[in-house]
């Protein structure tokens, strides 16, 4: 019921405020996101710390082919619930800022899309999963093509239509399994719950395909290089609270269907083209780092070390260690909120000097101690300084990917070095030296601001210093999903 | 079998009641007749009925065939108010010719002769023609008329031709005893068999627009008024893949591996033509002439891999991709009418420009319907593809479902140039005038068409 | 005896055929064809259809043909250059070209060589039949009027769609009492 509720109170609440004309529109998507997240932290408080699916719900929705409208959380997506509900709030407070026209649309666009996230991140049945996936991408298809930037019709419907194009081979993979599945004398019976797909025996030519197909999908959704060219446009022409739902929480569909699919379905795929899919991951790393440092736009660094970190979940669940999996789980959450922070911070500073470009700032921590702070906060944590929420991931991760494989993980160690020097640049150039003629007047932070800030500096801290309050939650589910790949 | 007696009838008092001068009349009675017929039909629920000495067969799939083309005319019917206000209209005329075309879609959907097969063929395809040319002053209109009239007698010739030779080899026209004959010969199947195969294959995928036999379908829809090509568009294919189900799957399932592959074949290729083609058109309806090649692909997947799911599929997938042609063709003829360019009515995607933001609802109806026909999820279409791969998925014929999905990626494209001019660009300043019965309609298919996309299991037991 | 019947008219029909394609004035064309017409309901009459052969004289030579040849003879002609002379008073000497055949006859050679390597490795039940000739139009008449009558009302509903459809697309509308 908790979990049902989770998805459908934003649906009520977006089509609610689709009828509302007032400006009171903000305040009341704020409000229904409000509630989500004391659902959302309601469901991680009460979670208890085992392998088992909680607050489950199942309903038959086609019942004669044996797929079932059926979800729940377990310590796998309990993370992930979390960050949908805590972001979704700060989200639409961020948007408070920039007076959108047709208000109505826009957040009920975002609500829409909260709703659609959730389904993904709790649903039980394959098919329930692929519906949800690809609604996900309707609210924020409109959201970016509507608020966008001057290129974002060309860009967008380039997402839009490279993303599609790689689910539908995971539909054909879905169904290819949801025909495997049966009961030794029944013909024609299926299924296509999740946990059915774990316990199929495939044939080795089947288990490559199969992993090709999830492995595309989720490539294209994360991205891994290379399949990765639609998301620094996309990112830097949406608007800046599409890109936080975006980068927040709609890549991590993809590391979560890597974990969720991947890896319990086809592990002998896996071993076979495990090297090559982590050496790709890598490879994004290093590329995106790289990229990034070369970066004058803010928005377009931010995004290119989003790709970056992304490269790193995935080499990390691809290392089929618990170490890895509990640092994509982690990281998951830090990204979340380290990215949504700087892309808030991009955005305040390009609210007031209407640039985002590097050279054409400058000097702003003169007037700004509260923004210099906040600022700091979230690049330390995305810099993966210990005592952040950064560097529990990556240590994770990099333990993961270095038990894997040394070499890879020397090179995935990269990403420490080249993040601090991309960031600390990026800080450097926006935040001190001279003042530049944009930069004169620079206002501190707001109240509204400061409200999304803050929640964000604290989780930095708490899961850098307390990690365990997340870790424990996680590592039961993650020790049961093994179980299936080291076979 | 009543709905057939009932729409007879009223056709027939359709054309008396158009002495009585009162175009305000005719449209709510056709309305009634055709509800009138509807409920006529579901009297034979639950039974297997065959009339008139192996004439007819009506059951619950026949049923469910008949309930699709009768509410696709509902909708078209009740989408023709602003249509027949025309001075030239004489909307009897009309009426009556889509009553008869009823006839001849219903007993393509219930035949168990082929005899019936044929002359329900011959009416509904008469009946098209003519509503083809119906626009009588305009050259594109008379063009359209020809060219289905010429081809589509050339193709009923065809479909005859294999007829007779059916006949030739099993001595029936029945279905069910051309069934038993390939039963009892197995191993001796007569070759004119396989020749009459070919030919009533070859008919009938004519009739519904499959390569490469498509070549009529982008003029003669361009052509044909616009309300009459949402009927052809849908009723014909809805009747005529009811029509090659029927046939494909009792009397020739014994012979299966001599036609699979050639349905296979061509099903790629409709896939290819329809969904390649489609992406350089400029005009809407040119556009939506070629997608609907393409969803005849797609129906034809469910042919070639036919098993237990087919009927569920091809149920679903009608019913899906009729709602969503309808109410496209309906957004389509207001905003043609009302946004007129130099050349008069204007059917070109710019005529769409920014209609989201002068008529939301407009709006909201062509991206669902957009959103339908490409197969994205929440809306039915994307469940009715989903039963057509899954009936491609039971037989194990994979390949054909990766060219399938690769196929309905090219599909997004078109889908959403539609999407993207509305919503994303501007346009005329003046919001589009809706009358109100228009839009219930409207909004009652983009009701169900969301419904089916979230709870596709309400139609399930149906079948 | 009877084969040579048979190929008489056989060589009726194909020659009559032949020559609707080779000659190139419109009119001979259609008086060929009449005669062709008349061979293939020889033709049916020595396959004991003798029904069918009196319907294929009635409606195809009486009625089609004629239609055919009312139509030539309507056609809108270019005006001649002389107004006077030889060729005025021949309106209906309309003469055609000879274009592409080289396609159409490829095809039409194609669709032989399928059609005769199908039927002559065909097994047909009734040739070893040697049946008398026996008058069909009772049973034909009798099964129309019960085991087939439903298609043959039907046929009804086709022939008023056609009327119909006929009358409104030839009429000219009403310019002033309008509906």
């Amino acid at each position: 019921m908790l979990t049902l509720s989770l998805i459908l109170l934003p649906v009520v609440a977006a089509t609610l405020l689709l009828l509302i004309k007032s400006p009171a529109v903000k305040t009341l998507a704020l409000g229904a996101a409000l509630v989500e997240l004391a659902l959302a932290a309601y469901a991680f408080a009460t979670f208890k710390a085992d392998a088992q699916m909680q607050f489950e719900f199942d309903y038959p929705w086609i019942a004669g082919a044996g797929i079932r409208f059926s979800g729940g959380i377990d310590g796998i997506s309990v993370l992930l619930v979390l960050l949908t509900g805590l972001l979704t709030p700060l989200i639409t407070l961020s948007a408070f800022g920039r007076e959108y026209d047709r208000p109505s649309t826009f957040y009920s666009l975002i609500l829409y899309m909260q709703a659609a996230l959730m389904g993904v991140f709790t649903a039980r049945d394959a098919f329930l999963f692929y519906l949800f996936f690809e609604a996900a991408l309707i609210p924020v298809y409109f959201l970016a093509a509507m608020w966008g930037g001057e290129k974002r019709i060309a860009v967008t419907f380039k997402f839009f239509i490279y993303t599609i194009f790689g689910s539908l081979f995971m539909l054909v993979a879905l169904v290819y399994l949801y025909y495997q599945t049966g009961v030794p004398g029944k013909p024609g019976v299926h299924s296509s719950a999740i946990v059915d797909f774990y316990n199929l025996n495939l044939t080795p030519a089947a288990q490559g395909w199969v992993f090709w197909a999830f492995f595309i999908a989720f490539a294209i959704k994360m991205p891994v290089f290379p399949f990765h060219t639609w998301q620094p446009d996309t990112y830097v022409e949406s608007p800046t609270p599409a890109t936080m739902l975006l980068s927040g929480i709609m890549l991590k569909m993809g590391v979560y269907g890597l974990i969720r699919f991947l890896l319990p379905i086809v592990p002998a795929g896996l071993e076979t083209w495990g090297l090559l899919a982590t050496t790709l991951s890598v490879t994004g790393i290093v590329y995106g780092s790289i990229i990034a440092i070369r970066q004058r736009d803010m928005k377009r660094l931010i995004a290119y070390s989003s790709f970056a970190h992304v490269g790193l979940m995935a080499a990390g669940v691809f290392s089929q260690t618990a170490n890895g999996l509990q640092g994509a789980l982690i990281q998951m959450l830090a990204h979340g909120i380290n990215v949504v922070g700087l892309f808030f911070v991009a955005e305040i500073i390009f609210g007031r000097t209407n640039s985002r470009f590097l050279d054409q700032l400058g000097g702003i921590t003169r007037t700004t101690p509260k923004l210099t702070v906040y600022f700091m906060i979230l690049l330390l944590g995305s810099v993966a300084l210990p005592l952040t929420n950064g560097f529990v991931g990556e240590f994770l991760l990099l333990n993961g990917v270095f038990a894997y494989n040394n070499w890879l993980g020397a090179v995935a160690g990269l990403t420490i070095i080249l993040g601090a020097v991309y960031m600390l640049r990026m800080f450097q150039k926006s935040m001190f030296g001279p003042t530049s003629a944009r930069t004169e007047t620079f206002d501190d932070l707001s109240g509204a601001e400061s409200w999304v800030l803050l929640p964000l500096a604290v989780m930095v801290f708490w899961i850098g210093i307390y990690p365990n309050s997340f870790l424990k939650v996680t590592e039961p589910a993650v020790l049961n999903l093994l179980q299936y790949v080291v076979k | 079998m009543l709905p057939i007696i009932l729409l007879s009838v009223f056709g027939i008092v359709l054309l008396f009641m158009g002495f009585l001068k009162s175009k305000v009349l005719l449209l709510p009675a056709t309305l009634v007749f055709i509800l009138a017929a509807l409920a006529t039909t579901f009297m034979d629920w639950g039974k297997t009925y065959l009339y008139f000495q192996n004439m007819l067969l009506t059951n619950n799939l026949a049923i469910l065939f008949t309930t699709i083309v009768l509410l696709s005319a509902f909708m078209v019917v009740a989408l023709s108010n602003s249509f027949i206000e025309d001075e030239q209209a004489q909307p009897a005329e009309y009426y009556a010719l889509l009553l008869f075309s009823l006839v001849g879609a219903i007993m393509m959907i219930s035949f168990e002769n082929l005899i019936m097969l044929f002359v329900g063929v011959e009416i509904l395809s008469v009946a098209m023609y003519v509503l083809a040319g119906s626009d009588k002053h305009s050259p594109r209109s008379n063009e359209a008329a020809l060219k289905y009239f010429l081809m589509g007698a050339f193709a009923t010739g065809i479909m005859l031709f294999g007829i007779a030779l059916l006949y030739g080899a099993t001595g029936t026209f029945v279905v069910s005893g051309i069934k038993s004959y390939v039963y009892t010969n197995a191993y001796g199947v007569s070759l004119l068999l396989y020749m009459g195969i070919i030919l009533l294959l070859i008919g009938m995928l004519f009739k519904v627009s499959a390569a490469p036999f498509h070549f009529w379908t982008p003029d003669v829809y361009d052509g044909t008024p616009g309300l009459f090509t949402a009927f052809m568009s849908t009723v014909v294919k809805t009747a005529g893949f009811a029509a090659l189900f029927r046939v494909l799957s009792v009397s020739f399932v014994g012979v299966y591996s001599f036609w699979w592959g050639t349905l296979a074949a061509l099903t790629c290729l409709t896939l290819l033509i329809g969904n390649v083609t489609a992406v350089y058109q400029t005009s809407f309806k040119r556009m939506m002439a070629y997608s609907s090649i393409s969803h005849a692909g797609y129906l034809l997947i469910g042919l070639t891999a036919l098993g237990t799911q087919t009927k569920q599929a091809l149920v679903f997938y009608s019913l899906a991709y009729s709602l969503a042609t309808i109410s496209a063709f309906g957004v389509l003829l207001v905003v043609s009418r009302q946004r007129q360019d130099t050349n008069g009515v204007n059917e070109n995607f710019d005529a769409f420009n920014g209609l989201a933001r002068q008529n939301p609802l407009l709006g909201f109806v062509m991206a669902v319907s957009m959103l339908s026909l490409a197969g994205i999820p929440l809306t039915a279409g994307f469940w009715g593809k989903f039963m057509i791969f899954t009936t491609a998925a039971d037989k194990g014929i994979y390949w054909i479902l990766v060219f399938a999905v690769l196929m309905s990626t090219v599909g997004i494209y078109y889908y959403f140039r539609v999407i993207i001019a509305m919503y994303f660009r501007e346009g005329a300043a003046e919001p589009v005038k809706v009358a109100p019965f228009y839009r219930y309609v409207l909004i009652a298919a983009t009701i169900l068409t969301l419904v089916l996309g979230l709870a596709p299991g309400l139609l399930e037991g149906l079948v | 005896m009877l084969n040579l019947i048979f190929y008489a008219f056989a060589a009726l029909t194909l020659g009559g055929s032949l020559a609707v394609l080779i000659t190139r004035n419109v009119m001979y064309s259609a008086f060929f064809l009449l005669l062709s017409l008349i061979g293939v309901a020889a033709l049916f009459v020595l396959a004991s259809a003798d029904l069918l052969a009196v319907a294929q004289v009635m409606i195809y030579v009486g009625g089609v043909l004629v239609l055919v040849i009312f139509g030539v003879m309507l056609t809108h002609k270019p005006k001649p250059e002389t107004t006077t002379g030889p060729q005025a008073a021949r309106p209906n000497y309309i003469l055609t070209q000879h274009r592409a055949w080289l396609w159409p006859l490829l095809v039409a050679a194609g669709l032989f060589t399928a059609f005769y390597s199908l039927i002559s490795r065909i097994h047909f039940s009734l040739f070893e039949h040697r049946a008398p000739f026996q008058t069909s139009v009772d049973t034909i008449g009798k099964q129309l009027m019960t085991e087939y009558i439903i298609p043959f009302e039907i046929a009804g509903i086709l022939l008023l769609a056609a009327l119909v459809g006929a009358t409104y697309l030839s009429s000219q509308g009403d310019r002033t009492n309008n509906q």
